[in-house]
């Protein structure tokens, strides 16, 4: 109890040791909490992306289509299993695709190309694409056989808005057909690839054209909270055993794996700031512990025993992480919510991304979850830093301490 | 432009003069032997071909020459291509993914066996003038394809002679009005008891000293052919 | 020159003071260095398993071959160019290929492909395509069969020793068909390469195009990433310079384009942008709390000597002078330290080197799948050594400062009493 008393008021009686210990935990915290929420942000903005444009949460296919994208690899009742999503609790957008492959030409060029027959109000409320156009209008127009293609397509094959292109496809009865089509729209993603190979058109246009009628290849969705999408996915499969429940993970295995990395990354990362953070500790409180030689000496020469001594400069670092740590959480507090507001634009810090003409921006985002842990380590952290410098102190001998300038 | 129910007299001479032309092209049936020659920068290739056609819809072709192609055997069937090469003992049907590339290595895409389109039905005509050509006086026919035609061609001006009422020449546009392609035809001879031009040129417009030239050798016209005749079992029997 | 000497003695007349300070510099360079080497180590590692596995860090093609890939766009073999490459130290391996669009059919099934000839060492070395085999066999140079990939073996339902049909368009109008034997099958990571890829020995593929010694790509793989832009320049001029002294071996009409990897996969460019303004962020965060440690030992240091300045400043010192050696003893610390720490972050990450973190969990099943190695190897450039080495000294130096501050403050009295 007199320990506590003694180490609360040497706290104070040196304000400025005190204030850099305290914050060099308070900061310390705030920039492991920090890193955390921004690559929490990061891979939500990576994910997210390909999420909105192609991927959506959750796919459902007739098990056969996958393979070869088939016209007749049809999902049995699928208007019927479509709307039956839309009222589904957790589904917050589904929107059932009619898909196919196939060429489109102009004059000069022809592309192979993979054709989604979308649903104008369901498609808007689940794919980015339907606003990254750069020119032209997702099919607000309202007219007949119009197609919204990537720009990188449109350059490829020359085209611009209102060229004229045609459409040759495999019908459902296998008989080789062609529409033609005006290019309304232009639109943009992040993925090169997905605009030069895949364009858009109206249901009713694309299934006139394969004789499908009614019928869709693909229903997508897009859930109220994407991190259920396991969870979510597996109650479906097993709700409809003869279909194929797709996640999106398990549909681009690649982003999954480049998700991870940056999970393992981040640990990594938290370690070596901690690590900097200990070591930085440890020298400021071995520094400080040098400065207090004369008062140490003077402690164990009226009798203080060395363990108190070192209890004691241990419990000042104690409540000194104590009074830092809280300190810390309100930085991250303000910081992250400043900035999750505001978001961190990406392409200030690299000449080459502001090129591209992508707004790269991040919103940090910080679970509740992540708090305690990274409290925990960071206090730990201290503490253990005051370890060795709390030794140190107990290797002063009283009479030499006394007497040192 | 609907010209549906605006049809001026002179619109619906056009219309029947390209319907002239390209039924009296197409004829019943036949049986043809041609040359086709690729004319490139650097190379020029030369192939032997004969073909069974029995009107639009069916076809059979066999390459005869140079050796090294000789037995590869194409089958149309309305818009479906199977295409046989004895080197591989195997029948492949060509895939819609297939359909854009060069056939054969020529200036023809597989595309344009098929057609797709039809020169009547998919295109609003209109006489443009009148010229000369292989000594033979021709109607300038303007076709502009109708909104719906599965076409890619912005405009088509078609040379018909007005005498035989032969396709001498053709030229396709594109959405600019860039010339894209132009066939022309020549060398009109009688062969099989038809008047007909010989000689027909593909010429891809920009592309400097690249051409592909069929030359008509013989031909047998409405000789009689069952349809089974036109089918993948029936293909490897050709000769 | 005095003040130096002055600056000197004091820092060894308290031992103690001096290491701590030092050391404080010390593990800030270290774990600077630390960081930076294992970002991009990580970098490295992802643009080199995603190139080695595609189209290498430059690409040596037919000029017009990119926009569209006809087999008419090749070029010849040419002693001279590969001369030219085989002597650039800076270019580890060069790949050539033949490929084209083909149509491979078992006689239900046809499929659109990529089919690739490749000189199956070479191939090897830069792609380990023979690691990647899961039944049957790789190739031989004289081999008369195919490779084909797991997903594509799959959809047409062929196995190690059924015969597949492919047919193409070859060289110069020529009907490209053939009959092959399926060697061996190969499983890649990536779904959609595992579906469309088929593999020839390059004479067979020579002999299915009729292309005779023509290529429509050789693959260059570098040692050093950074070197990609230098080694294309150099290229471009030597092969200008071929072209000019037009010999016997010369063969005209082979127009030559050399492409980066950042140009043939701008997907790969731009996430590899992104990591690199990532990675500003987290150099920031960790600097800052670098800069707490090192402003923590400073400020300790700077208290603790108060006395001493005080009793200087009675006795006549000018503050100026005072606080000018303190700062060059603080600066000649942390030159000190930054020495100590590049050199001491060598052998740390030298180890790294040879045994990589090996990461673990669930992903690291997930990444072996993808034949990516769960591993992260820290990069061994030495620039990174010095610009870390730099920064943190900078910022030292700037904290530094903070003496100055200080000691224009000082009230000699209290100083002496404290």
């Amino acid at each position: 109890m007199m320990l506590l008393k003694i180490a609360w008021r040497n706290i104070w009686r040196n304000k400025m040791r005190s204030i850099v210990v305290l914050s060099s935990v308070a900061i310390g915290l705030f920039a492991g909490m920090f890193m955390i929420a921004f690559f929490q942000g990061l891979m939500k903005q990576e994910v997210d992306n390909a999420i909105e444009t192609q991927l959506s949460h959750i796919q459902v296919h007739n098990p056969v289509f996958p393979e070869d994208k088939e016209v007749g690899a049809l999902i049995e009742n699928g208007s019927g299993l479509l709307e039956k999503f839309k009222q589904d609790p957790a589904v917050k957008a589904a929107s059932g695709r009619v898909i196919t492959t196939g060429m489109i030409s102009c004059a000069s060029t022809a592309a192979g190309v993979e054709i989604h027959g979308i649903v104008v109000s369901d498609e808007k409320n689940i794919s980015s694409v339907t606003v990254d156009l750069t020119e032209g209008s997702y099919f607000s127009r309202g007219g007949k056989n119009e197609i919204v293609i990537g720009k990188k397509l449109a350059g490829k094959l020359a085209v611009q808005l209102h060229s004229k292109i045609v459409l040759t496809i495999q019908t459902k009865s296998g008989d080789l057909t062609a529409g033609s089509f005006r290019v309304a729209g232009l639109f943009r993603s992040r993925n090169s690839s997905f605009d030069e190979t895949t364009v858009f058109t109206k249901q009713d246009d694309l299934a006139q054209l394969l004789g499908t009628g009614k019928e869709i290849h693909e229903i997508a969705l897009l859930l109220k909270d994407g991190k259920q999408a396991d969870p979510i996915a597996a109650s479906y499969k097993k709700q409809y055993p003869s279909l194929l429940v797709q996640t999106w993970s398990e549909i681009e295995p690649e982003m999954a794996m480049l998700t991870g990395l940056m999970d393992q990354m981040m640990y990594i990362i938290i370690g070596i700031i901690l690590l900097a953070l200990m070591f930085g500790i440890i020298n400021t409180m071995l520094m400080a512990v040098l400065e207090r030689q004369r008062e140490f000496g003077m402690l164990m020469a009226i009798g203080m025993n060395k363990v108190r001594v070192f209890f004691m400069v241990l419990l000042e670092s104690f409540m000194l992480t104590c009074i830092g740590l809280p300190a810390g959480i309100l930085l991250t507090i303000v910081f992250v919510r400043y900035f999750a507001s505001r978001g961190i634009d990406l392409s200030a810090f690299s000449e080459a991304l502001s090129q591209l003409g992508f707004s790269s921006i991040v919103y940090p985002e910080l679970q509740q979850s992540m708090f305690l842990p990274i409290t925990l380590m960071t206090a730990l952290s201290a503490i253990l830093s005051a370890i060795y410098p709390a030794l140190k102190a107990l290797q002063f001998k009283p009479a030499v301490a006394i007497h040192k300038i | 432009m609907l010209f549906f129910s605006a049809f001026t007299s002179d619109d619906q001479k056009a219309r029947e003069i390209v319907t002239k032309a390209e039924t009296n092209m197409r004829g019943l049936s036949s049986i043809m032997e041609m040359t086709i020659q690729i004319i490139r920068p650097t190379w020029t290739r030369s192939m032997s071909v004969k073909t069974w056609s029995k009107g639009e819809q069916y076809s059979l072709m066999l390459v005869t020459a140079p050796a090294k192609d000789a037995g590869t055997l194409f089958l149309k069937r309305v818009r479906e291509i199977w295409n046989w090469v004895p080197s591989i003992e195997r029948v492949v049907k060509l895939p819609p993914s297939m359909m854009a590339q060069s056939f054969m290595g020529t200036d023809f895409t597989n595309d344009d066996l098929v057609k797709a389109s039809s020169r009547i039905d998919d295109y609003a005509h209109k006489i443009t003038g009148d010229t000369i050509l292989e000594e033979r006086k021709c109607w300038k026919i303007e076709m502009i394809p109708l909104p719906e035609a599965a076409v890619v061609w912005s405009k088509v001006n078609m040379w018909i002679d007005q005498k035989d009422y032969l396709e001498l020449r053709i030229e396709f546009f594109d959405e600019d009005n860039k010339l894209v392609n132009s066939l022309q035809c020549s060398d009109i001879k009688t062969i099989g008891g038809r008047i007909l031009p010989c000689k027909m040129e593909m010429i891809p417009a920009g592309k400097k000293g690249q051409k592909t030239v069929i030359t008509y050798n013989s031909a047998l016209f409405n000789t009689t052919f069952s349809d089974d005749f036109f089918t993948t079992q029936n293909m490897k029997k050709a000769k | 020159m005095m003040y130096l000497l002055l600056a000197w003695r004091n820092m060894w007349r308290s031992r103690r003071r001096t290491l701590i300070t030092i050391s404080s510099i010390f593990f800030a360079v270290l774990f600077a260095i630390v960081m930076r080497v294992m970002m991009v180590g990580i970098f490295d590692k992802m643009i080199s398993d995603t190139v080695s596995m595609s189209c290498g860090y430059l690409q040596i093609q037919h000029s017009g071959y990119w926009d569209n890939k006809s087999i008419d766009s090749t070029f010849e073999e040419n002693p001279l160019l590969i001369e030219i490459l085989n002597t650039d130290k800076r270019i580890t391996t060069w790949n050539p290929h033949l490929e084209s669009f083909a149509l491979a059919s078992t006689g239900e099934r046809t499929k659109g492909i990529l089919v690739t000839g490749i000189d199956q060492e070479k191939e090897n070395r830069v792609s380990k395509l023979s690691e990647k085999i899961s039944s049957g066999r790789y190739l031989d140079q004289n081999d008369k069969g195919i490779l084909l990939a797991e997903g594509l073996a799959a959809y047409l339902n062929l196995k190690v020793n059924d015969t597949v049909v492919l047919l193409g368009q070859g060289y110069q109008g020529n009907t490209a068909a053939g009959k092959y034997l399926v060697k061996g099958i190969v499983k890649l990571p990536i779904p959609q390469m595992n579906k469309s890829m088929a593999w020839l020995p390059m004479q067979g593929s020579r002999d299915f195009l009729s292309t005779g010694a023509r290529y429509t790509s050789f693959s260059l793989m570098v040692r050093d990433r950074m070197q990609v832009g230098e080694v294309k320049q150099d290229l471009l001029d030597k092969i200008a310079g071929m072209r000019a002294t037009a010999g016997v071996n010369y063969t005209p009409g082979s127009s030559y384009t050399i492409m980066t990897w950042q140009q043939m996969l701008p997907e790969l460019d731009q996430l590899f942008q992104a990591k690199m303004a990532q990675n500003v962020i987290m150099s920031g965060i960790l600097y800052l709390v670098i800069a707490f440690g090192i402003f923590g030992t400073i400020l300790m240091m700077l208290n603790e000597r108060m006395h001493e300045f005080g009793i200087l400043i009675a006795i006549g010192m000018k503050k100026r002078i005072l606080a000018g050696i303190v700062v060059l003893e603080l600066i000649l610390m942390s030159l000190t330290g930054t020495l100590l720490g590049i050199a001491g972050a060598f052998p740390l990450v030298l180890y790294f080197r040879f045994h990589p973190v090996r990461l673990g969990g669930d992903w690291a099943k997930t990444a072996e799948k993808f034949n990516f190695s769960p591993v992260i190897q820290p990069s061994a450039d030495l620039k990174h050594f010095i610009i870390q080495g730099y920064a943190v000294l900078s910022i030292a130096v700037v904290l530094s400062l903070y003496a100055l501050v200080k000691i224009n403050r000082l009230k000699a009295i209290e100083a002496i009493n404290s």
